[in-house]
């Protein structure tokens, strides 16, 4: 079995170190694993966290309550600048579901066996920060009670969305990735929860433990499992038609999400207006939204890692792959940024050059430096071997990444809407608290939707685990999947 | 319930008949409130309520509401020319201080709506001014007077005439010892007929007038130059050269509208014959008429005297005025310039020089003028159009010496806006009886013992001259919406004791010796045309006086210089939302005014934008805000008129500082001896426009006379991948000029644009454009549709002034039209950019992606604030729009539907100029051409050929239907930007 999924490893090259940390087998890593989801042994962690996270949901909940009642003025929006934080933060999360999605679905295409530690958390956020996002294209509407306007359906009016609009093909892509993220998440997630099924009847019996549920709730835990693994026996034809599944949702997923980030960047490009009417800005969002996602992948990796107890299945070479891939995607939006200001200074208008200058010196500056100071200059760390290995540089590289990837949709956006041609329309624009304590929500909506999702799901994936695990490690039955 | 229910004998459906659980719910939904009767005892029942409720029904009509309802009478006959639901429109008058400008008043239901120019009329002919625009308001505010107030108490004119007839009575036995009137400016024959009458009545009676913004510097000029006051008229049509000392007469005022007609006038013509009608303009803080000028300067006011004197001097003998060498200041080689200008068209030069100039500066100038041989010629003078009454300070001296025991105050707020150092609101604690009739319970009103309601000149009978002598006739547009008088009426009170209707005084006033029924049709065609034809002051042969000894000179220390407000003007229109949200012309302020101060003047004192400055004389002081106006003079401290209000509960209390408390009555415009000072607090100022520079690039275009043309058509020649002519392409399958291949488009000329923002004020008006306040001003999110962009080209302490109006483009590409994803925004077949409102979800993406940024969003539901009152002056035409929709300039489609519609009926083209837009009738210099391109004969086609017409911005090949013609410049000047 172990041969099918080992078809090519191009990381198999690098130094020969395991994965998983030694002495991990294929039936601890299916106990440590389901054993998470069934016997919650991570206790207060879990739970302050969570709380946390539901505080910032309740905020978003009073925040979009008063938005609803009054209207996007709440937030500092103006008319120049008809977008700021509400469409910078739509961008952002976009980005990092997209790059999420894209990372994990080209390294199953190319069978990079590592990314079974990682991929469950990288899907989960790929799914959860696309719900975030999709919040906002609906919430930053003027009306957002006929958001469904913007979709093609039939209706009395006989009026369609407008085809050639940027924003109808957007909200056709959020709705894609929502359909194909999540079958990709769960598609690839059903051996799994076959596991967790079989976990769940083991633990029908045991009765009087501390923290295990009384009989009925266990009972259902097991149908709930049950249900949501689809029959999924392990059979040889199950495992077929699976691999191809999945490797054919993770095509899709590539595909989608050059469409989807493009699509974004067309929102921007396809207009006149200075620093966006750019033909590179599809590619700039693309390589950026990766960059974004991988960033926020490796946050969490740390973050769950310590709060789910996975130091043994997400190693410091899980980090320092992970770091190589930051830098890597550095390097390329750094080319990205360099081949757009060339681009601008050799040939642009004036009034492309003026916004160019105002990035850099005009009221919102601090955008443009921090995407320097935050997202291209600190991953050149990891040039250092070292750094890539420790979890809280690439914590702290990480955060800075996604930082600095939101200071740029900020800078792309403000600064071009705040003066774009006529002077005598500029107005000033400034962050109010309605609008961050809008975006605080959405994190809180992530952050507990992805809580609740690795609390009760598998945090990591167990085939995928099970096919890092070097050759020659003991097989053992009963460990889960059976196969 | 179950047992109740039988199988009814009659049933209207199988359903009904089953009486199934289908029907009920059918039946409760469809029928909530039969529904109880349905299951109740059926029909019997329901029969007995019916019954019962048509009893009461009928009942009900006997009783007497007291909402005067049964008073109400259906449209038996209907009026004659009323037509629901269409436009009627009556001549009239717009009044300020007393002067009338011509207007046509749109009504509809018996409401009126909006204010346009009227045409006909000889002074303003078909232009407005703001003041006259957003007169509309002012009658549905809900801050208006509505009742008579005894000392602030709702009270009655019958509880008026009672309590004060005896006292008028007594008065009248003493022939009006201690009786006092005080109006405001009257030009009116009306209310000077009934002042004749209380004179009659009250042979003692001393009546004063006073006006915030007084034109008696002017005549007094006339006074000293020529013996008597007189009023100054220019022929600009036959100038060659202007020259302007701080003059006005392009900026608000009761000149605006006839003197910038006939300025753009004259200037177009000799463009038209090849040269330019230049203006040579000095002045110590800009205005419009220095923004205007072709050679302007700063000059403080002490200059400007010398100014006067110095070009005397130059011009007093027959040869030609020294030149100034290229190292002199800036003021003797302007000096120099316009000495020559003069020189060279003597006889055939104008001079001009402010109305808030001193009298021995105005002097000067009509002694230039006749010195010039331009008297009679491009200067004349007529009979004074304001009537000459006592001043106030003559008032508050007898009110102090307690000689005054009756004081009526009329249309006036001397407790405002008389002069700090009079003393007027303590001097008025001695008289006795204090009546005061306005139009809003003011800062007078509040002290005095009776207050009585003026009727808004859209609801009054009555009469004004305009500066040139016409007689305007006003007749009322609607009933008084409140219990309210007119000045003549309550004037006609006080002379006879009784009442008298508003008609039939004015009937009286003009009837003269013919008779009632010979007079009729003569007063139904003078109100028909809202003036007296050929009413106009004839020209007075003057003669200078000889010239007195020379004036000193001013003090050349800092001085304040007082000037009203363009937009509230003296602070009576204070409380008209549209006025305060309209920005100031040049400093683009609004809700509030500021202190300007020049720019060296800032550097050396340390201020800058916003510092709250304390300004102090004689123990009287003001605290503001500063505002850096390039272009001002040095050592001047410019404060307006018209904030500081302190009546709470109106929407200007609390807003500005009040400049009154430091004017002092004696030369009311400046003041020498002030002293500044920082208090270190700084004040965020709403201002709508931040960037003043074109940052290099050509957005307002100048054309040099004589030059090579400015303009070009780049913006329709771009390199395009579609077939070439698809808009042109219209003028190919035109036939007969009718049906669908009509192409709006609009081409503003910026050489006649004076940036006077009766244009915002008009659209404000026409679209129903909310006004959002302060504070969303100052988040950026004002809504007027048209907007008057203002940049400064050349140096902060001598800029050229340009200003750009900037509606939407109707873009032939729209950009905004890509963005919007459920096509709320789109073209019709007639190239408009329309907004579908109701189809607008507000993804704002149109406002992102459009270039001008044009397009105005409803953050928040601003036309939801609007006072009950204030509503009933909608368009009915227009939508009023929600929240969270976009909304921008529609060419005014409306009128063009309406046009169309005629058009249609006729089976006839839509005649060029049938279509007006909002902003196209308001201009007083009809620097706006509106119409159809696709007509080779147009007004609007023709301009676009005209070579100084260009697209802004028209290289992003959006192909924009409004295009501009370049700003006229000087032979020689060198083209900027």
């Amino acid at each position: 079995m172990a041969s099918d999924f080992a078809l090519s490893a191009p990381l198999a090259d690098l130094p020969n170190e395991a994965i998983v940390a030694p002495g991990e087998s294929w039936e601890s890593v299916g106990r440590e694993v389901t054993g998470l989801a069934i016997d919650h042994r991570i206790g207060a962690r879990w739970w302050i966290a969570f709380a946390g996270a539901l505080a910032l949901v309740g905020l978003m909940a009073a925040t979009t309550a008063w938005l609803l009642i009054q209207g996007v003025g709440i937030w500092g929006n103006n008319t120049p600048v008809v977008w700021a934080l509400d469409i910078a933060s739509y961008d952002w999360w976009i980005g990092i579901a997209s790059g999420g999605l894209v990372v994990s679905a080209l390294l199953l295409l190319v069978s990079a066996e590592w990314r079974g530690a990682l991929n469950r958390i990288t899907e989960t956020m790929a799914v959860v920060a696309a719900a975030a996002a999709g919040l906002y294209p609906i919430l930053h509407l003027g009306r957002p009670w006929f958001f469904f306007w913007n979709l093609p359906y039939p209706n009395t009016f006989l009026l369609w969305p407008q085809v050639r609009s940027p924003l109808f093909w957007d909200a056709v892509d959020i709705v894609s990735f929502l359909g194909i993220g999540l079958s990709f998440w769960y598609v690839g997630m059903l051996p799994d929860l076959a596991a967790m099924r079989d976990r769940a009847v083991e633990r029908l019996g045991d009765n009087g433990l501390a923290g295990v549920p009384s009989g009925g709730l266990r009972v259902l835990r097991a149908q709930i499992y049950g249900i949501a693994a689809l029959g999924w026996r392990g059979s040889a034809l199950h495992w077929q038609r699976w691999s191809q599944a999945y490797r054919v949702i993770a095509l899709f997923c590539v595909l989608l999400v050059v469409s989807l980030q493009t699509g974004a960047a067309v929102m921007f490009a396809g207009t006149v207006e200075p620093g966006w009417h750019d033909t590179l800005l599809p590619v700039s969002y693309l390589f950026g939204a990766i960059f974004s996602g991988v960033a926020m992948v490796a946050v969490l990796a740390v973050v769950l890692r310590h709060v789910f107890r996975l130091a043994p299945l997400v190693t410091p070479r899980h980090f320092d792959l992970l770091a190589m891939l930051l830098l890597g995607l550095g390097l390329i939006n750094l080319y990205c940024y360099a081949a757009e200001f060339g681009t601008i200074w050799l040939t642009g208008s004036g009034f492309d050059k003026a916004t160019l200058g105002r990035r850099f010196i005009g009221p919102h500056a601090w955008s443009s430096w921090a995407v320097i100071a935050c997202a291209l200059v600190p991953v050149h760390l990891f040039w250092v071997p070292a750094l890539r290995r420790s979890a809280l540089a690439l914590l702290v590289v990480g955060l800075l990444v996604s930082a600095g990837m939101y200071a740029d949709h900020f800078m792309v956006i403000v600064v071009t809407l705040q003066h774009d041609f006529l002077p005598s329309a500029d107005q000033a624009y400034s962050v109010n608290l309605w609008e961050v304590a809008t975006f605080a929500g959405t994190i809180g909506l992530f952050l507990a939707l992805l809580l609740l999702f690795l609390r009760y799901l598998p945090a990591v994936s167990i085939v995928g685990l099970r096919q890092s695990i070097p050759p020659g490690t003991p097989r053992k039955a009963g460990s889960g999947v059976r196969g | 319930m179950t047992e109740l229910r039988k199988t009814p004998a009659q049933w209207r459906s199988l359903d009904a008949l089953a009486d199934t659980p289908e029907f009920r719910t059918f039946l409760e939904r469809e029928f909530p409130a039969v529904t109880d009767l349905s299951v109740g005892p059926e029909r019997r029942n329901f029969l007995k309520l019916m019954a019962a409720s048509f009893a009461l029904a009928g009942l009900s009509g006997c009783d007497d509401p007291p909402d005067g309802r049964d008073q109400e009478v259906p449209y038996v006959r209907a009026p004659e020319r009323m037509e629901p639901g269409t436009w009627l429109q009556y001549a009239s008058v717009a009044l300020l201080d007393g002067f009338a400008n011509g207007i046509l008043v749109s009504t509809r239901n018996g409401r009126p709506l909006k204010i346009e120019g009227n045409p006909e009329h000889p002074w303003s002919r078909g232009g407005t001014d703001v003041q006259g625009q957003a007169s509309v308001l002012g009658l549905y505010d809900p801050n208006r007077s509505q009742t008579v107030r005894r000392l602030g108490r709702a009270s009655s004119w019958a509880a008026f005439r009672s309590e004060t007839g005896a006292r008028f009575a007594t008065l009248r036995g003493t022939r009006g010892e201690d009786f006092r009137l005080l109006t405001g400016p009257v030009t009116s024959p009306l209310v000077l007929a009934q002042i004749e009458a209380i004179r009659e009545a009250y042979p003692a009676m001393r009546w004063h007038s006073h006006a915030a913004v007084d034109r008696a510097p002017m005549y007094e000029a006339t006074r000293r130059a020529f013996g008597r006051s007189l009023e100054t008229r220019w022929r600009f049509d036959r100038a060659r050269v202007i020259v302007a000392l701080d003059g006005d007469f392009l900026d608000a005022g009761v000149q605006q509208v006839g003197a910038a007609r006939d300025w753009v006038a004259a200037r177009r013509a000799s463009i038209a014959a090849g040269g330019l009608l230049a203006m040579h303009a000095a002045g110590p803080i800009p205005n419009l008429t220095l923004a205007k000028a072709d050679f302007p300067v700063a000059a403080s006011s002490a200059e400007i005297a010398t100014l006067a004197r110095r070009l005397l001097a130059d011009l007093a003998g027959p040869g030609a005025p020294p030149p100034a060498t290229a190292d002199a200041p800036a003021l003797d080689r302007w000096r120099a310039r316009a000495a020559a200008a003069l020189h060279a068209a003597r006889g055939s030069s104008l001079v001009v020089a402010g109305s808030t100039q001193p009298a021995e500066v105005q002097e000067a100038v009509h002694r230039l003028n006749f010195l010039l041989g331009n008297q009679d010629h491009t200067v004349f003078h007529t009979a004074p159009v304001v009537a000459e009454a006592d001043n106030l300070a003559d008032l508050v001296a007898a009110m102090r010496s307690g000689t005054v025991r009756t004081l009526v105050m009329l249309e006036t707020n001397p407790a405002y806006d008389a002069p700090g150092d009079l003393g007027f609101a303590a001097a008025l604690d001695r008289v006795e009886l204090k009546i005061h009739a306005g139009m809003h319970m003011d800062e007078t009103g509040l002290r005095a013992d009776w207050h009585l309601p003026l009727s808004h000149p859209l609801e009054s009978w009555g009469d004004a001259l305009s500066l040139d002598g016409t007689v305007g006739l006003l007749q009322p547009t609607i009933s008084p919406l409140y219990d309210s008088r007119s000045a003549a009426e309550i004037l006609a009170w006080l002379a006879t004791a009784e009442e008298h209707a508003g008609r039939d005084l004015l009937r009286n006033r003009w009837q003269g010796d013919e008779t009632d029924d010979a007079f009729a049709p003569h007063f139904e065609a003078m109100l028909g045309a809202g003036f007296i034809s050929g009413s106009a002051f004839p020209p007075e042969r003057v003669r200078p006086t000889p010239a007195g000894p020379p004036a000193v000179a001013g003090s050349s220390g800092i001085e304040v210089l007082f000037r009203p407000d363009p937009s509230v003007w003296d602070g009576s229109l204070a409380d008209n939302p549209w006025l305060q949200e309209l920005p100031n012309p040049l400093t683009k302020l609004v809700w509030e005014n500021a202190i300007t101060v020049g720019p060296a003047f800032a550097t050396r004192e340390h201020l800058v934008q916003g510092d709250m400055v304390v300004l102090e004389a004689d123990g009287r002081r003001i605290e503001g805000p500063v505002w850096i106006l390039p272009g001002q003079a040095d050592a001047t401290i410019g404060v307006t008129l018209g904030y500081g209000r302190s009546v709470p509960d109106r929407i200007a209390y609390g807003l500005g500082y009040n400049a009154f408390s430091l004017r002092q009555a004696k030369d009311p415009w400046r003041l020498a001896g002030v002293s500044l000072r920082k208090t270190g607090r700084t004040q965020r100022l709403a201002t709508t426009q931040d960037h003043s520079t074109m940052e290099g690039h050509d957005f307002v275009r100048v054309q040099p006379a004589g030059a090579a043309p400015v303009g070009d058509d780049l913006a329709y020649t771009q390199p395009t991948m579609f077939p070439p002519g698809q808009v042109d392409g219209h003028q190919d399958d035109r036939k007969d000029g009718r049906g669908d291949n009509r192409a709006w488009g609009m081409v503003i000329d910026l050489d006649s644009c004076i940036g006077c923002n009766a244009c915002v004020t008009a659209c404000q008006s026409e679209n129903n454009i909310a006004v959002v306040g302060r504070e969303q001003i100052e988040l950026g999110r004002g809504m007027h549709w048209l907007r008057i962009d203002r940049y400064y080209e050349g140096p902060a302490e001598a800029p050229k002034t340009h200003f750009q109006p900037v509606p939407c483009m109707h873009c032939e590409n729209a950009p905004c039209e890509v963005g919007c994803p459920v096509e709320a925004t789109l073209h019709d077949h007639e190239g408009l950019n329309l907004m579908v409102y109701n189809r607008c979800v507000g993804t704002r993406a149109c406002s992102g992606y459009c270039p001008y940024k044009v397009r105005h969003f409803n953050y928040l539901d601003y036309s939801a604030g609007a006072k009950p009152s204030a509503a009933l002056q909608r368009n009915p035409q227009v939508t009023v729009r929600a929240r969270g929709v976009m909304e921008k300039c529609t060419y005014c489609v409306q009128r063009i539907a309406g046009a169309r519609i005629e058009a249609d009926k006729a089976n006839q083209p839509i005649r060029d100029g049938r279509v007006q837009t909002a902003c196209q009738g308001a201009c007083p210099t009809q620097a706006i051409t509106f119409g159809d391109l696709s007509d080779n004969t147009s007004a609007v086609a023709a301009a676009r050929k005209d070579p100084r017409n260009y697209a802004l911005l028209g290289e992003l090949n959006v192909r924009p239907r409004t295009t501009y013609l370049a700003e006229m410049a000087p032979a020689g000047a060198k083209t900027e930007g």
